[in-house]
């Protein structure tokens, strides 16, 4: 399906992600396309799970929604401003200020404690350091870590680390919370854990886009979209 | 808008870069350390060189300033192949030569020809004609004393009464007397050359200025003159000055038109080096050998911070991927880890100046030196270390800030 996708009930809602034919090829002496024709239109408030294989294209669609990547062709506009026109710097400066990233992996960096890690965020778009560690120490608070702030990466849990990411992804307040296979490294209670605290962002109305390969954990999203070789494949509603 | 009336770029407060860069340091003391070694070692070897050679110049330059640069020679120029005694200084040399202001005193003096008057020195008269072997006789006026007023071991000098009279007595050199066992003059001791008997007045220590009078025996020069006649060209007279500070070199040009207006080409002077020329090519000479082994040892400070920082830098890929994420940009990147090396060659060239300097003072405390070392010295061991470092940062952050925070976010 190419045209633009949106589900009835965000109709209200205004844009965040507008993707217009979005193709993205990789080069080399056999040209890859990663992804070809993707429309999908994402409003504030939404969780949108994106699912499908390995190679799929799932993670250069995230990470083009993230702007951490750019599309060879089509059009993305963000929260209503097209991002082909935004220079490199102001491209940073929206990842800064206006989305939160939470990897498999964690992301930590280990020589600092949590609320060091935590407090990261925002660093790039001038909030001083005094607001940042204030803001981090809410985020802990919220995610039930408030003990665990001078604890370094080492100390934590694989959940605790993937909490700690979740703190410095929301503690900037960002429009956009971006999750790729966020409970790829743990196991299934932990897991549930991580996908009840993003149920509970939702409904909170943070807008969630979150790819995975568990279809299990579909059934938090509002809506989940598939991705084979590069299209979108299938959009629907989710079971909840 | 939430942002809407801020201009929204991704910056980074320049607080907030020091602080990272802090962290960053002090994260990994023991690495850090490592990191650095290398710096110390150039900054510490490249201060202590330039400390040693200031101070190493300092003391030539005392040495050289306090004696020699007071004291000049005015010799005799008789051509060598002369076989003909003579004696171009005046009479009244001394009374020419002390009325030049600056002079604070002068002696003629001259060496006995060996060869053409040999001379026994003995407590005995001997007859015929062989050379004590070691031991010389030197005709001087009274005013040799005046350059040996404290050498008087016992006994007085001659004066300008024996000078005058042509007296027959002597002085005799620390080592002669020794050598003639006279070691006191409670009781008049009489010496000869040859025949000639010689009242000995007093012994001397040794003189700075002459040290051959050791193994001497002084005799006035007018004693001299009627008894061996004028010196020849080998043993020339010549003429000691002492002047006052500063004041050699003027009287070196003044003293052979003081003595001779009428021939000053008839005397050579031996005139004080200028030593600051001395010093300044000693330090030179010494800086240009030992600054090239420090440069040599800082570059291999700056290899090893740069080796250590890519070594780093790979460890750190997946951080830089996130700072990409949460908006650093490629030149974000390229500052954090310029400021990173910069720092890290501050740190090694704060420590290695500290090192060095306590070698300069070690160096100096052993060998009773004053240390010389220029207050610019302080900042240009930090300064240095901050070059190297940042020199040594230019290609590891260049590499650093061209990681595309896709491929860093997925290296594990």
């Amino acid at each position: 399906m190419e045209a633009a996708l949106e589900t009835t009930k965000d109709i209200s809602r205004p844009r965040l992600v507008e993707l217009r034919d979005i193709g993205k090829q990789y080069g080399g002496t056999v040209p890859t396309t990663a992804l070809a024709g993707v429309n999908l239109n994402i409003s504030y408030g939404e969780f949108v799970a994106i699912v499908g294989e390995s190679g799929s294209g799932k993670s250069t669609l995230l990470n083009i929604i993230g702007m951490l990547d750019t599309p060879t062709s089509g059009s993305y506009a963000f929260d209503g401003h097209p991002t082909e026109t935004m220079t490199p710097s102001e491209i940073a400066y929206h990842r800064a200020a206006d989305i939160g990233f939470i990897f498999q992996a964690f992301h930590l960096i280990p020589s600092r404690s949590a609320l060091d890690n935590v407090a990261m965020a925002g660093m790039y778009n001038g909030i001083p350091l005094r607001t940042r560690q204030k803001h981090a120490e809410e985020a802990l608070e919220k995610l039930g870590l408030a003990k665990k702030a001078a604890a370094f990466p080492q100390d934590l849990s694989g959940g605790e680390k993937q909490r700690v990411a979740i703190a410095r992804a929301i503690c900037n307040n960002p429009k956009l919370i971006l999750c790729d296979e966020p409970t790829g490294n743990l196991d299934s209670q932990r897991s549930l854990s991580i996908m009840h605290i993003f149920d509970e962002l939702h409904t909170e109305g943070m807008t969630l886009i979150m790819v995975t390969h568990n279809e299990k954990q579909t059934v938090f999203a509002d809506r989940v979209v598939r991705t084979r070789d590069g299209i979108l494949s299938e959009v629907e509603d989710s079971q909840v | 808008m939430r942002h809407a009336e801020k201009e929204q770029k991704s910056t980074i407060r320049v607080k907030d870069f020091l602080h990272e860069i802090l962290s960053a340091a002090s994260s990994r003391p023991s690495r850090t350390l490592m990191t650095i070694a290398g710096t110390i070692l150039g900054i510490a070897t490249f201060i202590g060189i330039i400390g040693f050679t200031q101070s190493a110049a300092g003391q030539i330059s005392e040495k050289f300033n306090t004696l020699e640069a007071t004291q000049l020679h005015l010799t005799d120029n008789l051509p060598k192949t002369s076989q003909k005694a003579a004696l171009s200084f005046p009479t009244d040399s001394l009374k020419r030569i002390t009325a030049l202001n600056g002079v604070k005193s002068a002696s003629l003096y001259w060496k006995v020809d060996s060869d053409v008057h040999p001379l026994s020195i003995s407590t005995k008269p001997t007859f015929g004609s062989q050379n004590s072997t070691g031991f010389a006789v030197y005709a001087a006026d009274n005013g040799l004393f005046d350059f040996a007023r404290n050498s008087m071991k016992i006994g007085i000098p001659f004066n300008s009464f024996h000078v005058q009279h042509q007296s027959h007595v002597a002085v005799l050199g620390e080592k002669t007397a020794q050598h003639l066992g006279i070691n006191d003059l409670t009781l008049p001791h009489t010496i000869y050359l040859n025949s000639e008997p010689f009242s000995v007045l007093g012994i001397l220590h040794s003189v700075t200025e002459l040290p051959e009078i050791d193994t001497s025996v002084v005799i006035p020069d007018t004693t001299s003159l009627k008894l061996y006649g004028k010196p020849t060209a080998t043993s020339p007279a010549q003429m000691m000055l002492r002047t006052d500070m500063g004041a050699a070199r003027l009287i070196a040009n003044q003293a052979p038109y003081a003595l001779r207006p009428d021939a000053p080409q008839n005397f050579l002077v031996d005139a004080p080096q200028d030593w600051s020329k001395a010093t300044r090519g000693v330090q030179s000479s010494l800086s240009g050998l030992l600054v090239g082994l420090a440069v040599l040892a800082l570059l291999i400070g700056c290899v090893g911070i740069a080796n250590s920082t890519l070594t780093s830098i790979f460890e750190r890929i997946p951080e830089i991927g996130l700072r990409r994420a949460l908006g650093a940009r490629p030149r974000h990147i390229l500052a954090q880890i310029l400021g990173e090396t910069a720092l890290l060659g501050g740190i090694g060239g704060l420590i290695g100046m500290s090192l060095g300097l306590a070698a300069i003072l070690g160096v100096c405390f052993v060998q009773s030196w004053t240390p010389v070392i220029d207050p610019m010295l302080l900042l240009l061991g930090p300064l240095l270390g901050i070059l190297t470092g940042t020199i040594a940062g230019i290609y590891p952050a260049v590499k650093a800030s061209r990681i595309s925070p896709i491929t860093a976010l997925q290296h594990l």
